[in-house]
């Protein structure tokens, strides 16, 4: 079967084998197949990314026609490898796709989304956006297949992505889907760590009616409310109520705050940002609101 | 991929030695993460118990269901001479432990160790003191038969020493009256002021009258110490930063600890996929291998043998040839 071990030849003949023509009525895939799996084997091994690639998709293709999706996703995954070292970020997200949407015929979700993840750490330098898309897909696929487990380090990239990107609300807000996730799961170190993350980001952003809302919103969920987050989260807040720039310092250099993510500790260590002075004016007024909506509703 | 392999190299011979080297080696690693994957599976995977774990059962059950041995009980009530020495006997036992444990607190260094003694002491002292005494007298003055007269006297005399030496086991809170007020620095605390003394009357609104002295005594010794904080000859500041740094490291390895908790929680399901699809390869190989071996006794034993016996017939026909050839 090996006969010749020169690639352009096999590449040759496998196209040979599937071009229609006068004479060849069927294209015979599966041998096409083998010779381009070869070929490009061969061309990897020689550091031809670009030839290797274009050996590997349509290797990739073959498969598909003798339909195993499996095999055909995986040399897709392999001529993204080599689309990334070769700089085409357009098709790395291409064959990323692709090879996902393969493996979610195969039935199998999490390769699929490891896939897509891939994809997304590959194009976090250059083409952010396009990442966040593909990590927002990769978690929704898991969500929907019931294991949120393997989500967990997804969520993670994605948020410090947008942190990155300086989009804190969506940052905080994948944290927060963390937390549904992790809730799920039952694993309650990794809620609570999650939602005192928000609750970080959102200070961070000087969004202090969020991070109390949130906060709020946390302190529901009963496993948030027995643990050391929660106390620190409650400090954090309370001290800055009080504007209390050297408290806030302070907390953050505490423990509670070292096992979160870089991204979030980094955060923290810049805290306070901001005039907490405009915070503690901005509370009072909301309790000046506060007895006129108790009117209206009584 | 192990068939076609095979299936591929037409050599005979090759067939029975791969096949008696394929065999054993895909089987016996698998067994055996079979087996590693249920121990670590848990316990509850196949009863598996080894004579100890049933040793072990049996003794927790049998501890469990002993209040209900009926032989025991019955034990307990048979002659009323037994349950007075009896408890006499453990009550005295008690004593002496109590006495024991005095004497090596006198000769202890370690205050931690010291303190704990002392209050080990006056609780068993309470106890007797409470539970046992009472008992003792009712038991001593019962009438008994096949005890004279003088014998019951004489246990109700035993029973009135016995507070008196209970009381006499020194828990060093005899010393209360010395040490009052001295928490300085050299901190003897041993007789101290813990006045949570039970030698008890009964009297528990005077412990806790006594109680609240205590924190008082706490609190200013507190204040002291912080005040005293720069000082050198105070060795409590460090004790109070060691206790800080091991605090800190216990809340690291906490937090460690539930992270991998987690992250094993998430393999868990992934063992078990993996068991799966190992013992259906597993019996998929056996299938085939057995099914190999099958093709290859056939192959050894028909058509091998035909054609042996085939070249066999034909060099002795060339023989026969060869041999008239040249007889003649």
């Amino acid at each position: 079967m090996s006969s010749s071990s020169d690639p352009d030849k096999l590449m040759a003949k496998a196209d040979k084998l599937t071009k229609l023509s006068f004479t060849r009525w069927n294209a015979d895939w599966k041998t096409a197949t083998s010779l381009y799996e070869q070929a490009a084997i061969a061309y990897r091994f020689k550091k031809d990314n670009e030839k290797a690639k274009d050996a590997f998709e349509k290797a990739s293709k073959g498969q598909e026609m003798i339909s195993s999706p499996w095999d055909a996703a995986k040399h897709l995954e392999s001529a993204a490898a080599l689309a990334k070292e070769l700089g085409r970020w357009n098709e790395v997200s291409d064959f990323y796709r692709r090879a996902s949407e393969l493996y979610r015929e195969c039935g199998r979700a999490q390769p699929a989304s490891d896939a897509l993840a891939k994809g997304a750490s590959a194009l976090e330098e250059k083409a952010p956006e396009e990442a966040i898309k593909m990590y927002d897909e990769a978690c929704t696929l898991l969500e929907e297949d019931g294991k949120e487990q393997m989500a967990f380090d997804l969520y993670r990239s994605a948020a410090a992505l947008y942190v990155k990107l300086e989009k804190y609300s969506d940052a905080a807000s994948f944290f927060l889907r963390l937390g549904t996730a992790a809730d799920k799961c039952n694993a309650i170190n990794s809620q609570c760590k999650a939602y005192l993350s928000a609750i970080v980001i959102y200070l961070y952003a000087h969004d202090f009616q969020q991070a109390q809302k949130c906060y709020n919103d946390c302190s529901e969920v009963q496993a948030f409310l027995n643990s050391d987050q929660n106390r620190c989260a409650m400090k954090l807040l309370s001290a800055y109520e009080e504007g209390d720039v050297e408290e806030v310092k302070r907390l953050a250099q505490s423990s509670a705050f070292n096992h979160l993510d870089h991204v979030v500790i980094r955060l923290a260590r810049k805290l306070p940002t901001g005039d907490l002075q405009a915070i503690k004016k901005d509370t009072a007024a909301d309790d000046g609101e506060e007895p006129l909506d108790e009117d209206d509703l009584t | 991929a192990v068939v076609s392999s095979l299936s591929s190299s037409p050599v005979r011979s090759s067939f029975g030695s791969l096949a008696a080297r394929v065999v054993p080696r895909f089987l016996r690693p698998q067994s055996s993460s079979r087996a590693r994957l249920r121990r670590q599976g848990g316990g509850s995977r196949g009863a598996r118990m080894t004579v100890i774990d049933l040793l072990t059962r049996v003794d927790a059950i049998c501890q469990k269901y002993d209040k209900y041995d009926v032989d025991k009980l019955n034990g307990a009530n048979v002659a009323g001479d037994d349950p007075f020495a009896r408890l006499y006997g453990s009550v005295d036992a008690d004593i002496n432990q109590c006495v024991e444990k005095a004497e090596s607190a006198k000769q202890e260094k370690n205050r931690a160790t010291v303190v704990a003694l002392n209050a080990e002491i006056r609780r068993t002292k309470a106890k007797l003191l409470e539970e046992d005494l009472p008992k003792l007298q009712r038991l001593a003055l019962k009438k008994v038969k096949g005890l004279t007269k003088e014998e019951i006297a004489m246990r109700s005399d035993l029973v009135a020493a016995l507070p008196d030496r209970i009381h006499s086991i020194p828990d060093g809170s005899s010393t209360a009256t010395k040490k009052n007020g001295t928490w300085g620095a050299s901190g003897s605390r041993t007789g101290g002021a813990i006045k949570f003394d039970s030698t008890a009357d009964g009297n528990f609104d005077d412990e806790y009258f006594k109680g609240t002295e205590e924190s008082n005594q706490f609190r200013q010794e507190y204040e002291m110490r912080r005040m005293k904080q720069a000082h050198p000859p105070i060795h409590f500041s460090s004790l109070d930063e060691g206790l800080d740094i091991i605090g800190e490291g216990l809340e690291t390895l906490k937090n460690m600890a539930s992270d991998m908790n987690e992250e094993l929680d998430r393999q868990v399901p992934l063992m078990d996929e993996m068991d799966d699809k190992v013992d259906r390869a597993n019996a998929d190989l056996k299938n085939t291998n057995v099914r190999l071996k099958e093709t290859v006794l056939q192959m050894r034993s028909s058509r091998n043998f035909c054609v042996d016996i085939i070249l066999l017939c034909i060099i002795l026909g060339i023989a026969a040839y060869l041999y008239n050839v040249l007889k003649k």
